[in-house]
């Protein structure tokens, strides 16, 4: 279901209203491409999987290539397991590790203060098609992230690059993105391991 | 006159003693008193140095509110308000990136030195299998969110050193987060409680600074509350509560029993003696008998235990018996002011009586415990104080004879007549007698002891409630056993622990418990650091194997030039315990050792033992190390003290039964003087059986007070039935002595506080069983010795 949004006068108001309604989804769905242009390799590193979100604070990114990984936030806790052999590891501790977790659901979960406090955003629109821009505000998270880059139509995610202050890159390109119906039982399951289709 | 000079001397003994004591008092609560002498007293100073340790010093608070920003906001505020008391040593509310920046500035420049606490497998480690797992693992790392942070380290330490660091400290720390990135203040894995840490500068045990901190941190919370509408709800844990808690109710308890015990004994020596002069004469051979008990002690033994103060104040509490036996008989036996002719008859009773209490005491001072040895001092020079006071000040304070009282003499005759008596039917009193003795002497096995201290005192179950609920949010557990590893000096303590690590980590792994937290993963002893340094910076070719392995997993050959660096230059020198404390970790390293006087005691916080004996046996053959539970081993002493103290108390009536048989030179009369009171033992040791009553330590002290009280008054009977007097004088002594000790000590038993309770109890029963068993001394005596009117009317 295509979410039209309607440009406005002032920016403001065309951020809540992309706001509201990205949190105004029962759930997300998308399969996604990442390229990762890494200073320390010598080629890029792409991977490939699954997104899921359940509002307001559920989220999990599964890999299937190059080897699946598990990287999921439920609630407060962040968790992630590295399935080709790695133990699972709280990275709840680091406060780092939890900002660079929470750009995945401060633009979903709609909380536009949350997004002010953490974020200077810049909202270019033309119809329904929109580009936001977020540079962290903390000294702390600009240091591993300078800027977030978002871009989608509708309620649709459809890209995101994250670049860091050394000049890596990371693009992740959304597909099959389904942001209309809430996640079947299964698809609970899958993300979020056994008991999360809660 | 000759009574004012008297009164003079005493105020002025009286007055040296108060000025002696108020400036040399002296008092400790060292529990080494209380062990055998020659004892390994080292973890008694580890327990000692618990009670002052940072964390024994630390209140947990959490603050809630509907709206958790609110609740963080408040904290942050408390938090401010807290810094500023004088009484607050630290406030930590958000410090988990100081300590995430202050273990990178410490630990990264040495993660060579801490790379393994077991440096046999760092060949294993820098294998090219490993390095190349390695690095496939820091490539699949960069491909996640989190992979930002990998690739911060990865061209300096691709030996992945460092997380292992952080890893080992992950255990360390409490289970909290920070609010957000831009606010440090830590909050519960949940987010609805905001934490804080606050250790103030007083020992928890400090009662009076406590109080006042504990009365103001209500009040802080209390205003800035207010100033949210009520919102905030502030939740605490801390010994320092339990403390003031305990403290407060035994204020209220001690004054509702003191209340009961004037108000007794002032309506006792009214009904009694129609005069409030009489109690004051009662109480200056006690008041003189503590005041010089306590200033003897100081001046002999330097200092004073608190324990040899409480217990030693409340035994020579004892000598009440003599001033109320001296002032019954001048009650009913005066005729005028100076008619002293009674005073000969009665004093041998109150020197003897005063002497085998003196023995009983001796006996409880005849082991090699410091504890019993100062308490038996401290008796016995009370005693003795008390006892030249009743003989040589009160007699001349008596005055004139009170005005005749037709009832007391009546009672005295009735009670007297109904001695002789009971006296006259042998064939009911002693079957009756006996059989109650045997009865409970067959009990006696079943008899339940209870040597857990916690049992004592009690404990208000809110507050208790409260304590787990807030230690539950922070993920602190307080059933935390300790494995303590003693030595003379930091760097063996260190090797000492290093070992003890690695054994708990193996009986983890095999399920003997389920964790650990140990300075170990703080810091490695200098050798095992120099060890790992050597081994890491020795292994061959090793940037080669990092690079070809590196390479092989895709990344670029140029971007390990850091590691090369690092690993030419020249190692720091190992981090010492000293350096660790100085640095901001110090206070993780702080509750995890206890400086000694002679060495030092590391502490290993073990959690969830489910295999003791697997822990034991883990621990096997490591110099100095202990497995260590506070309250256990607390109890341990105690119970040990406690069996002493019985067995003394055997030993003092052995010494009491040779005293009054060199006294009477005749088998009958001593035998008459012990015997009632061995029966009162028995018979309460088997009640308390047969009830189910739990005993303690303070049931067995105050047993040892019932039963210099039973040989007293057994020894005035005797004493009063050798002089073939009637016994009307003695026996009022005795009822008036048993009334004013029951109104003193037996009014305990209403506390609310087990321990007081105990005291209350066993010296209220037994002094009643005493008063009861009184006419076995004229059974024992026989036919021969029993008292009579006759004598009366022609003495």
């Amino acid at each position: 279901m295509a979410i039209a949004l309607a440009p406005r006068a002032g920016m403001a108001l065309e951020l809540d209203e992309l706001l509201r309604r990205m949190a105004a989804t029962p759930g997300v769905h998308a399969r996604f491409h990442e390229v990762k242009e890494i200073a320390l390799l010598a080629a890029p590193l792409e991977s490939d999987g699954e997104i899921f979100f359940v509002p307001p604070r559920r989220f999990a990114r599964l890999t299937s290539a190059p080897a699946p990984t598990r990287f999921v936030i439920d609630g407060d806790r962040l968790s992630f397991r590295d399935e080709a052999g790695g133990q699972q590891i709280d990275l709840a501790r680091s406060a780092v590790a939890r900002a660079v977790a929470d750009n995945f659901l401060v633009l979903w979960n709609g909380d536009a203060a949350g997004l002010a406090e953490r974020y200077t955003a810049e909202l270019d629109s033309s119809g329904e098609r929109w580009r936001l821009v977020l540079r962290p505000r903390s000294d702390r998270v600009a240091s591993v992230v300078k800027s977030v880059t978002l871009e989608g139509v509708g309620a649709r995610l459809e890209e995101m690059q994250l670049l860091e202050p050394n000049g890596d890159v990371t693009r992740t390109r959304f597909e099959d993105v389904r942001t209309d119906a809430p996640l079947t039982p299964e698809e609970l399951a899958r993300a979020f391991g056994e008991g999360g289709a809660r | 006159m000759k009574a004012g000079r008297i009164l003079g001397a005493l105020g002025a003994v009286l007055f040296a003693a108060t000025f002696l004591v108020v400036t040399r008092f002296d008092v400790s609560t060292d529990i080494t008193n209380l062990m055998p002498a020659g004892s390994d007293v080292s973890l008694v100073a580890v327990s000692r140095g618990l009670t002052t340790t940072p964390l024994a010093r630390t209140m947990i608070l959490t603050i809630g509110a509907a709206d958790p920003a609110r609740a963080v906001a408040g904290a942050r505020e408390l938090a401010a308000k807290l810094r500023a008391n004088p009484a607050v040593e630290a406030v930590r509310s958000g410090a988990e990136e100081d300590v995430s920046r202050a273990a990178y500035d410490l630990y990264f420049p040495r993660r060579y030195a801490f790379f393994s606490d077991d440096p046999a497998r760092i060949p294993e480690l820098l294998s090219e299998p490993a390095l190349e797992a390695r690095a496939e693992a820091a490539r699949r790392e960069l491909a996640q969110p989190s992979g930002m942070l990998t690739k911060r380290l990865l061209p300096e330490d691709p030996i992945g050193a460092f997380p292992r660091i952080v890893a080992r400290l992950a255990s360390l720390g409490p289970s909290l987060v920070p609010w957000d990135d831009t606010d440090g203040q830590l909050v519960t894995l949940d987010h609805r409680f905001a934490v804080l840490f606050v250790t103030t500068r007083a020992s928890a045990f400090e009662g009076r600074a406590q109080r006042l901190f504990l009365a103001d941190l209500a009040a802080t919370f209390a205003g800035l509350d207010a100033n949210r509408d009520g919102a905030l709800e502030l939740e605490a844990a801390g010994a320092n509560r339990f403390a003031v808690a305990a403290e407060r109710s035994i204020r209220a308890d001690v004054a509702f029993v003191s209340l009961l015990t004037v108000g007794g004994v002032v309506c006792l020596f009214l009904v009694a003696f129609r005069s409030l002069r009489s109690l004051a004469l009662v109480g200056l051979p006690i008041v003189t008998g503590i005041a010089v008990a306590t200033c003897t002690s100081l001046l002999v033994m330097g200092r004073l235990d608190g324990i040899t103060l409480g217990f030693g104040a409340a035994l020579v509490g004892v000598v009440i018996d003599y001033p109320v036996h001296l002032l019954a008989h001048a009650r009913l036996e005066q005729k005028t002011a100076d008619d002293r002719s009674w005073l000969p008859r009665v004093r041998p009773g109150i020197v003897l009586g005063a002497f085998t209490t003196v023995a009983s005491f001796v006996g409880l001072g005849i082991t090699s415990i410091p504890g019993l040895q100062q308490l038996a001092f401290f008796a016995v020079v009370g005693c003795l104080a008390a006892l030249a006071v009743t003989l040589f000040v009160l007699p001349p304070l008596l005055g004139a004879p009170s005005p005749s009282a037709h009832w007391m003499e009546r009672g005295g005759d009735a009670l007297g007549r109904w001695m002789e008596a009971l006296a006259a039917h042998r064939r009911l009193f002693v079957p009756t007698a006996v059989a109650s003795a045997a009865l409970a002497a067959a009990l006696l096995p079943h008899l339940r002891w209870q040597d857990d201290l916690s049992t004592l005192w009690r404990m208000d179950p809110s507050l208790l409630a409260e304590e787990q609920q807030v230690r539950a949010r922070v993920g602190q557990a307080d059933d935390a056993g300790l494995v303590v590893v003693l030595a003379s000096d930091a760097e063996t303590a260190l090797a000492r622990n290093d070992t003890v690590a690695r054994r708990l980590e193996e009986a983890r792994a095999q399920g003997a418990l389920e964790g650990f937290r140990s300075l170990h993963d703080l810091l490695f002893a200098p050798s095992l650091q120099q060890e790992n340094e050597r081994l890491v910076r020795s292994t061959p070719d090793l940037v080669g194997r990092v690079r070809r392995a590196y390479v092989a997993a895709g990344f670029r050959p140029e971007a390990f030039a850091p590691f090369e660096q690092a690993l030419a230059s020249p190692p720091l020198p190992p981090l010492t315990l000293d350096g660790l404390v100085a640095s901001p970790l110090g206070s993780l390293a702080r509750t995890l050792f206890v400086p000694l006087e002679k060495g030092i005691a590391l502490l290993t916080q073990v959690r969830g033992v489910h295999d003791e004996a697997a822990v034991r046996a883990a621990l096997a053959g490591v110099p100095g190390v202990h497995l260590f539970q506070q309250r256990r081993f607390l109890n341990e002493v105690f119970a040990e003290f406690r069996t002493t103290t019985l067995s003394q108390v055997a030993v003092g009536y052995v010494l009491v039964l040779v005293l009054v048989a060199l006294r009477y030179r005749r088998v009958r009369p001593a035998l008459a003087a012990v015997v009632p009171s061995l029966f009162v033992t028995l018979i309460e040791l088997g009640l308390f059986s047969l009830l189910g009553v739990e005993t303690n330590l303070l049931h067995v002290v105050s047993l040892d007070m019932v039963a210099g009280m039973g040989v007293d008054y057994s020894v005035f009977v005797v004493d009063a039935a050798r002089s073939r007097q009637p016994l009307d004088a003695t026996m009022v002594g005795l009822v008036l002595c048993c009334l004013t000790t029951v109104f003193t000590f037996g009014v305990l038993s209403l506390s609310v506080h087990p321990a007081l309770r105990a005291v209350g109890t066993t010296v209220g029963l037994g002094v009643l069983l005493s008063l009861l068993t009184a006419p076995i001394a004229l059974l024992v005596l026989g036919p021969k010795g029993r008292p009579s009117r006759e004598g009366a009317s022609e003495g």
